[in-house]
């Protein structure tokens, strides 16, 4: 498939009508998404044909442009079961119900039976929340604030499951630390491009404040990295 | 003249005798509070290292109680369980799709599944699918095999049901075909 055959499937799928600002969830665009499966697969043959794991799968963008580009089967992690419904609906639409697999679980506290340990995939795929900012007090809750350093939460999991390689963005400004967690986590790093994601720029909770609602909130252009983590070959693998 | 004049040389002497005493003082006092203020240096070191610890077991104790949501009972029942795995599985409702069959996915796929796992998901589910104790490699090759794989594993979707942990009993329900693994609050009695 080509890539602007991708693209133009991929914006069929639908975003979010509702999103929740602490979870960050803002949809990967169908051209970030399109690009990055594509090059997974064309640079790297990682996706066709493998066994993928999507960590906050949101809509679902990255695992039906997976499925798209032949993917064998994808289980899909979110802790917002909104998020797994729309999730689930995209799907159908796209009538990948038999490749992608959804799982409600929350990331931040996962202390299960199952700790995921034993879902070994080949590659995971992801958009993490960046979760520079702890936005705290958002919600009376305190369970569903992001936590600071969640992107690298998310990313220690995905070493954890992924056999070869793992797909993930990632702030351009947190790019050294995050060297340094991959060399202690024994994998090499692959900053394959910079992108410029636009997200809604986080008003703080200031609501005298009247300039933005939900709907309107002005967007912010962020530096992103987009990496391919390569996991070295482990002895006690 | 002569004599007030030296009386008051004899007492500017003595006056920078003071002055030199007090610089002295002043020096002693700068050496002390230089001392001083290596240690607090050091101590701040110390105290900075021993907050890092104690910021990281407290942020571990944070979340072990956040999941824990005060109720002590529960967090250590969470922390206890040592090997819940296998889950059991309750299928309240069943459906049964087709999907095409692709055996170049089934036999990728077999490498990924703990098959004793599965082969006791099947009894636990009631499904009339008789599956051997082991896979040998000649059985991975075997059509049959694959084909009842391809069905298992694809054919039967669980709408509504829940996963249960073998070692503790407690439930995940399945909704709408989502597993939800979220730690409920549930007291434990």
């Amino acid at each position: 498939m080509k890539l602007k055959e991708l693209e133009s499937h991929l914006s069929h799928v639908e975003n979010f009508s509702n999103a929740k600002e602490y979870l960050e969830q803002y949809m990967t665009t169908p051209h970030l998404a399109a690009r990055m499966i594509y090059t997974a697969q064309t640079q790297y043959d990682d996706i066709e044909n493998h066994l993928l794991i999507d960590l906050g799968i949101g809509t679902g963008m990255l695992s039906i442009a997976s499925c798209l580009l032949n993917a064998d089967h994808i289980f899909g992690f979110d802790c917002d079961i909104d998020a797994l419904n729309l999730c689930q609906s995209n799907i159908k639409e796209f009538e990948l119900e038999s490749n992608i697999d959804l799982i409600q679980a929350d990331l931040r506290r996962i202390r299960l039976p199952v700790d995921l340990h034993r879902i070994i995939a080949d590659t995971v795929i992801m958009n993490p929340p960046f979760g520079t900012k702890p936005f705290s007090s958002s919600t009376e809750n305190q369970d569903e604030l992001c936590l600071t350093g969640i992107d690298m939460h998310f990313l220690q999991y995905a070493r954890q499951l992924a056999r070869h390689s793992i797909y993930s963005l990632h702030k351009t400004s947190t790019r050294d630390h995050i060297y340094k967690k991959a060399k202690d986590w024994n994998m090499n790093m692959d900053v394959l491009a910079v992108l410029q994601f636009d997200i809604p720029k986080l008003e703080k909770k200031r609501s005298n404040r009247k300039t933005s609602t939900a709907s309107n909130a002005p967007l912010k252009s962020i530096e992103v990295d987009f990496i391919r983590f390569e996991i070295k070959d482990n002895t006690d693998d | 003249m002569n004599p007030l004049e030296s009386k008051n040389d004899s007492h500017t002497e003595q006056l920078s005798a003071k002055v030199s005493r007090l610089k002295n003082i002043a020096i002693d006092i700068d050496n002390e509070t230089k001392e001083h203020n290596r240690f607090l240096q050091a101590m701040r070191f110390d105290f900075d290292t021993a907050r890092s610890f104690l910021g990281g077991s407290s942020r571990h104790l944070g979340n072990v109680m956040s999941s824990g949501k005060g109720d002590r009972r529960f967090m250590c029942y969470v922390i206890g369980v040592t090997n819940g795995f296998p889950l059991k599985i309750n299928a309240m409702k069943i459906e049964n799709v087709s999907v095409d069959y692709n055996r170049d996915f089934i036999t990728r796929i077999l490498q990924h599944i703990e098959y004793d796992a599965l082969r006791g998901a099947v009894i636990d589910l009631g499904l009339n699918e008789l599956l051997p104790k082991t896979i040998s490699e000649t059985i991975q090759q075997d059509d049959k095999f694959l084909r009842k794989m391809h069905k298992i594993l694809l054919e039967y979707e669980i709408e509504e049901g829940e996963l249960i942990c073998s070692e503790t009993g407690r439930k995940f329900p399945i909704l709408k075909g989502i597993p939800n693994m979220l730690l409920q609050k549930v007291k434990v009695s």
